[in-house]
């Protein structure tokens, strides 16, 4: 069902015929006009971003996957933000890694990690060492990788991610010497 | 996808129409008219409001209200005695809803001028 949005406008416009007679014309007419302004269509809009930057297509350098090793994981803090003027629902909707040329240990790096995303009010839960912060919103393989509105972001809003990437102590030798640069999608939804 | 909401009052200073949203304003139109014998028509003309990258998604109405001592046919008003008329005339804007995904992104941040909305009041002979 439709939002209606009603105006309660109680001016008048008064439109007189006797009052208006125009020189010499045979038949009376009176013109008025009006103005009842302009409105303007909203936004939508979604951007990424960490504590001194944010865009739409924001580049992740907090999370540094150069010194990921079996058993260890990297982890960095990213902030989800509504940027346009109506309220959204974000979801993350596609992970992968984006290593061009992709080698075959790039690929099997990327076959093997585990690609986490909880929802944090506190950025220091998201340093270095520290376990992750529960529940989370997602928590599985590149492929796949999606979950559905997280949150309703109000304009100006945004919510405290911590992206978390870790490699299994038993990941597939393959994956030695693999990089890879993780690139994350999301989408929001007018709400 | 908009979700339902409550009617609400509208401020076009302030508040953005989004995808699924209509809003309408009514205008209070005052026929006065004195001689004898006087009859009249008072036409309420058109918006070109829409731009070019709301084609297709934004739709403007102007429709006057039948009231007492007149009749509506159209976008005319009519009275056949001489009087005092108040009619009122609506500006509905609808901005459809679609479905997810399905509205251009061109569609934002995109002005709707109302203004200018013509009303001529003609005398009439039979």
């Amino acid at each position: 069902m439709r939002k209606i949005l009603a105006t309660a406008i109680v001016a008048a416009v008064l439109v007189v015929l006797f009052a208006s007679a125009q020189g010499t014309a045979a038949l009376w007419r009176a013109e008025e006009r009006i103005n009842p302004g302009t409105i303007t269509t909203g936004s939508l809009s979604l951007a990424a971003g960490d504590r001194t930057s944010r865009s739409k297509d924001f580049v992740f350098e907090g999370l540094n996957t150069l010194t990921l090793a079996p058993g260890g994981f990297v982890q960095a803090p990213l902030t989800i933000s509504n940027i346009g003027t109506t309220t959204l629902g974000y979801s993350l909707v596609g992970a992968a890694s984006a290593t061009t040329p992709q080698t075959a240990a790039d690929a099997a790096l990327a076959a093997a990690v585990v690609l986490s995303v909880h929802a944090t009010d506190d950025s220091a839960a998201c340093e270095a060492d520290v376990s992750s912060p529960e529940p989370s919103l997602y928590e599985g393989s590149l492929a796949g990788a999606a979950f559905a509105q997280a949150s309703d972001l109000q304009p100006a809003e945004g919510e405290l991610l911590c992206v978390r990437v870790a490699l299994p102590a038993n990941a597939s030798p393959n994956a030695a010497g693999g990089k890879m640069t993780l690139v994350l999608s999301w989408r929001g939804d007018q709400l | 996808m908009s979700t339902d909401a409550a009617n609400t009052d509208f401020d076009p200073a302030t508040d953005r129409i989004v995808p699924g949203d209509t809003v309408t304003y009514t205008q209070v139109v005052t026929i006065g008219a004195e001689g004898k014998n006087l009859k009249g028509e008072l036409t309420v003309g058109t918006l070109a409001a829409v731009p070019a990258a709301l084609t297709n998604q934004v739709t403007v109405t102007v429709a006057p209200t039948a009231a007492a001592g007149v009749t509506v046919d159209g976008s005319v008003i009519s009275f056949v005695a001489p009087g005092n008329f108040t009619v009122p005339v609506t500006i509905t804007v609808n901005f459809l809803e679609g479905t997810t995904g399905s509205t251009p992104d061109t569609t934002m941040v995109q002005a709707i001028n109302l203004n200018a909305l013509e009303l001529t009041l003609d005398q009439v002979r039979p």
